[in-house]
């Protein structure tokens, strides 16, 4: 029953909207910039529903916020992963931050360039991760 | 379950050198290397624009993070499909009593396995991390039918078992202490046994320095504490993406920890007990203390102590250039001629492929590489393939005019004391053309600190340059001094600003066959004097400034400054011997090939790529070993 992957939201018996209104208050924490107050958010909306992709990457940019860049980056790996669920804007975004952060780390520039290579060629794929590449602004 | 693995099994050697197990470490996905090869059409360029611009953006505007977080939102808040929101849901209240009779079931017979207190640890920290939804701050700000269920439905039992699992895992604790205690103190003060650690064997099995997979328990490693310190520990299980380790907190008291095999790389760059030989000399990894790992290098200068990020750098340039090494070789070596090759052409053919940053020698290489995969080529016999590839190395062709700027020295700008100016006669020290009146110089000491070495030397300009002029030209200096090699700085003298231009560049447009010659800098050798003309460069000034010291080197080795004398003889042959040569300028003459040498080694000594370059020139190299030797004495 409780595997390292169960929903616990699920397990709960919670509607799927009451996950969203706690990611909409982490949100909210976000816009605010109280980074430390969303980053314990979405640290339990991971630990409630490991599998979702989405509160990871919100939580990589919580951290980012809060200058954590070693757990940012933790984060970023763990939703730019293979079969990840989140939508191809949003895998955009994640390796544009994930190239900021790496480039300057050793060797980090190659891995840099290779985000920037995926972003770019979902881009050519998906209209709408070709608009958060144009709407990031921060093509290469 | 298994019996806790007993103390004695911690005392394992760690893997080391030829003790690596293959076969465990997995070996790169040729088409995970070709997909990112694809991919990686973005170029330095392109990604130093994109990183300008992002920095701009954020630059004093905090907003933006919100900004291209609000984007994220957006699109993360897509509305779901149907079906997801239709799974059936369970009750947690209903699975309490299961999931904590699965608790009580842990340890009840006395023994537990590592990985069973790991995942109870896990999933501890697991509950631990939804409790944070408790929060009032959090709690306050959700509409009140959805705080309402969320405290019914999921904090409520949640607490239940997170309670259970808490005192589980200290009952757990409390029987692993009473064990493992006296065995992890010992373990902690034995000394470190040290083993040689083989680049070679990580290299190609491609096990980066840093990988967790090194790890097995008994090993001592640098823990990350979350207040920022470190402590040493004792690694008591591996499994793969996460560790398992027991060390003695700051007061002493015993502890146990799992730790991501990220978090233990960024701590453990090398392992501790690793010793490797890096061109900077053989390096130890001795221990860790509150500030992480630390080692010993074993420099020129002596027993230095270093620290995690230095044994980083240390680790990040092996690897790069061993991978490079491996790759070139890998391409080489299916090639029936290259065993007919000199060993020199063969070393400098697998060098060539990590001089990845030198765009000469990198074209070079490419080159070579297309060539040798044309079915021409491969039509070939191991003895003419092997005569083309010598032939390739040495083709003038593809060297560089003259030496581009490869230094990346700079030392502190306190190092550079300006004297006072005195009144010096032009004419000694201005190159004027004939007949043309020598301008009056100020003459002002320097005191340049580099390293151990301290050299006093003059600079002489024009007292007619204005103020402004100078200032300007002191600035540009002071910037190409501070990069300046020691060996370089060793042999500074006198260096004179010219106003104008050499009036010897038609003679040597005439002698080097190149209508458009002018000089940079040139080198009086029976003055000891360096000459910058207005033609110099600040981008290449320090590049030119090692050419012209080789000039003044070249005098004191060789006994004349334009390679006539018997002892120019050791230096043609070693020229004639190297399958590479220097750069085209260098070409021209053999006392401008040693300038050119001079000025590659002595700028990219202590680098990654200084043994790359040794490889291409091994036997110029070995005659600078000495002349380098002898100046810093």
């Amino acid at each position: 029953m409780l595997t390292p992957t169960t929903s616990l939201a699920e397990l709960a018996g919670l509607p799927p909207g009451d996950v969203d209104a706690i990611a909409r208050v982490g949100a909210s924490a976000m816009a605010s910039g109280r980074y430390a107050l969303a980053v314990k958010i979405y640290e339990a909306l991971v630990a409630l529903e490991p599998l979702v992709h989405a509160h990871r990457l919100r939580l990589a940019f919580a951290q980012h916020g809060a200058g954590d860049t070693r757990r940012a980056l933790d984060a970023l790996d763990a939703c730019l992963v293979e079969g990840t669920t989140l939508p191809p804007g949003a895998q955009v975004h994640a390796l544009l931050l994930r190239a900021e952060l790496v480039a300057t780390g050793p060797g980090g520039r190659e891995a840099a360039r290779a985000d920037l290579g995926r972003a770019h060629a979902l881009a050519a794929r998906s209209p709408e991760a070709k608009a958060a590449l144009d709407g990031g602004g921060d093509g290469a | 379950m298994t019996l806790i693995r007993p103390p004695q099994n911690r005392m394992r050697s760690p893997i080391h050198g030829p003790t690596v197990e293959l076969k465990t470490a997995g070996t790169p996905k040729p088409e995970e290397a070709v997909a990112v090869n694809k991919l990686g059409h973005v170029s330095e360029a392109d990604l130093d624009v994109f990183l300008t611009a992002r920095a701009q953006r954020q630059r004093g505007l905090d907003a933006t993070r919100r900004g291209v977080f609000g984007a994220v939102e957006k699109l993360l808040s897509k509305p779901k499909p149907v079906e997801s929101q239709a799974k059936a849901a369970h009750t947690l209240k209903q699975n309490i009593h299961s999931t904590l009779a699965s608790l009580g079931a842990i340890y009840s017979d006395g023994f537990v396995s590592e990985s069973e207190m790991g995942s109870l640890r896990a999933a501890r920290n697991r509950l631990l991390g939804v409790m944070k939804l408790a929060d009032p701050d959090v709690l306050q700000m959700l509409p009140r039918d959805v705080r309402e269920r969320i405290e019914v439905l999921l904090l409520e039992p949640l607490g239940v078992i997170t309670a259970a699992a808490t005192r589980r895992n200290d009952r757990i604790f409390d029987e692993v202490m009473k064990r493992d205690e006296p065995a992890l103190r010992q373990r902690l003060k034995a000394p470190v046994e040290y083993k040689a650690l083989d680049v070679d064997v990580l290299a190609r099995a491609g096990i980066p320095f840093d990988a967790a997979a090194r790890y097995v328990p008994g090993d001592l490693v640098a823990v990350p504490r979350s207040d920022g310190s470190f402590s040493r520990g004792v690694v008591t299980a591996n499994r793969g993406p996460s560790l398992s380790v027991e060390m003695l907190t700051a007061d002493g008291q015993f502890a146990q920890k799992d730790i991501t095999a990220q978090d233990l790389s960024a701590a453990n760059p090398l392992k501790i007990g690793d010793t490797l030989e890096t061109q900077q000399g053989r390096l130890w990894v001795s221990g860790s203390d509150d500030k992480g790992l630390y080692g010993f290098l074993d420099s020129p200068q002596g027993r230095v102590r270093i620290d995690a990020d230095t044994m980083r750098r240390f680790a990040s340039s092996l690897t790069s250039a061993k991978a490079s090494t491996t790759q070139a070789l890998s391409i080489f070596a299916t090639l029936p001629g290259f065993s007919s090759c000199s060993q020199d052409t063969q070393r400098a053919l697998i060098s060539l492929g990590s001089l990845k940053r030198d765009p000469v020698f990198h074209k070079l290489f490419d080159h070579v590489v297309t060539t040798t995969k044309s079915p021409a080529f491969r039509a070939l016999s191991p003895s003419a393939q092997a005569h083309q590839l010598t032939q390739m190395l040495g083709d003038k062709a593809f060297l560089p005019g003259v030496l581009p700027n490869i230094g990346q020295r700079r030392t502190n700008l306190s190092n550079v004391t300006w004297g006072t100016a005195s009144w010096g006669d032009g004419a000694k020290l201005f190159y004027m053309p004939q007949g043309t009146p020598a301008p009056r110089a100020i003459v002002v000491p320097v005191t340049l600190k580099v390293g151990d070495v301290e050299k006093r030397f003059d600079v002489a300009l024009p007292e007619s340059l204005p103020e402004a002029k100078r200032n300007q030209v002191f600035l540009e200096l002071t910037t190409s001094l501070q990069q300046l090699p020691p060996e370089v700085v060793s042999s500074l003298s006198t260096i004179v600003i010219n106003p104008v231009r050499n009036p010897d560049d038609e003679w040597m447009a005439k002698h080097f066959h190149d209508p458009g010659f002018t000089s940079a800098m040139t080198a009086n050798g029976d003055r000891r004097q360096i000459h910058v003309y207005p033609a110099a460069s600040v981008s290449q000034a320090v590049q030119t400034f090692c050419h012209e010291a080789g000039h003044l080197v070249s005098v004191d080795v060789f006994g004349s400054i334009n390679g006539i004398g018997p002892k120019w003889d050791a230096w043609e042959q070693a020229r004639g011997a190297d399958p590479v040569g220097v750069s085209q300028y260098g070409c021209k003459a053999k006392y401008e090939d040693f300038a050119e040498a001079f000025a590659l080694y002595t700028s990219t000594k202590g680098t990654a790529s200084h043994d790359a370059y040794r490889a291409l020139m091994p036997h110029r190299f070995a005659i600078l070993d000495e002349i380098a030797r002898e100046a810093l004495r």
